[in-house]
């Protein structure tokens, strides 16, 4: 496996860049989650973004690229690192800012709005390369999809937890 | 047909995993960090066959390839995890039932999908195919065991705390 597919240019920069900020932003961030659920949410989001970029971002459908082309680089891999920290960034304020059934729409609308806004930035950087008519707009209904997905999946294990210590009393 | 085939077969799994559940096998955490994991683990190894080695050629008409994604993102990762449970908490006589099952399907599907054209061999077999799975078997069950000591000891009720 290669590093890069052409040269080291200004996209491999700036992913390395983004990586230490997120994680950086992690790393600040209170750990309010047990180790097994910090590991589903990090697991979740490398799966989510795995399945994605292997199935629609592969031929025969083949509706984008990351970094510089379509070969599985180093720097392929180094991407998928950016997205468990804003997975856990969104279920941190989700859990934080203890977010009502009646708002928790518009909670994910904005989410995905911040995504689209990362997602925009990192097209721009020459990290994301768009091609058979895709473009950045059908990305909306992947993140409102994945970050509706984690919210079921979080609730449906508090539940569970509920549940076991209801049992345990 | 194949797409109907993987999609019955996933459905089915699924219920399985989900419906056929017991507590003493695994958490809903457990769970879903084994489908997470086997789902990441061989999406990212057929990828790397057949695009960084190109040991493997992949179909290219749409029908074919939805019928390849069923299989290598939903009904292996959902099969593997399920059998993955019942190998870890079964007697081992149980558990050597449970391995040549789990090489049978996997020998099956593998025969399934060259005749179907899901994928074609350019330098890989059918015995590559069982090291691989034995590997990845190997690698969950390891990981599963891992996440399983992470989990948080539960207090013990105040009347047991320091009896003798």
């Amino acid at each position: 496996m290669k590093l890069v597919e052409n040269n080291f240019g200004l996209n491999d920069y700036f992913v390395i860049f983004a990586v230490i900020l997120s994680w950086g932003i992690y790393l600040l961030l209170p750990k309010v989650f047990s180790k097994q659920m910090t590991i589903l949410i990090f697991l979740y989001s490398l799966t989510t973004a795995g399945l994605f970029d292997n199935s629609v971002g592969a031929p025969p459908f083949d509706y984008y690229d990351i970094m510089d082309g379509p070969a599985y680089t180093v720097m392929d891999v180094v991407v998928y690192f950016l997205y468990p920290p804003f997975s856990y960034l969104f279920l941190f304020l989700y859990k934080k800012f203890q977010i009502q059934d009646s708002y928790l729409v518009f909670f994910i609308i904005s989410f995905t709005a911040l995504a689209i806004g990362v997602e925009w930035v990192n097209h721009k950087m020459g990290v994301f390369h768009y091609k058979n008519g895709n473009s950045i707009i059908y990305s909306v209904c992947a993140y409102l999809f994945i970050q509706s997905l984690l919210v079921v999946l979080y609730r449906f294990l508090l539940v569970n937890n509920a549940d076991e210590m209801k049992k345990t009393r | 047909m194949i797409v109907t085939f993987y999609f019955t077969l996933s459905w089915m799994m699924t219920g399985f995993l989900t419906f056929n559940r017991k507590e003493s096998r695994g958490s809903r955490e457990e769970i879903l960090f084994l489908v997470l994991l086997t789902c990441l683990i061989n999406t990212h190894t057929y990828l790397g066959l057949f695009e960084t080695f190109k040991w493997i050629k992949t179909a290219t008409t749409p029908k074919l390839y939805l019928a390849f994604l069923l299989f290598r993102s939903a009904f292996i990762p959902v099969f593997v995890s399920y059998l993955t449970l019942h190998i870890v908490n079964n007697t081992w006589k149980k558990q050597i039932l449970l391995f040549l099952l789990y090489l049978l399907v996997i020998i099956g599907t593998d025969k399934i999908n060259v005749y179907s054209d899901l994928y074609t061999f350019k330098h890989w077999n059918h015995m590559s195919t069982i090291i691989y799975y034995l590997l990845y078997l190997a690698l969950v069950v390891i990981a599963f065991k891992w996440f399983q000591g992470l989990k948080i000891p539960e207090v013990k009720n105040a009347n047991e705390v320091g009896r003798k």
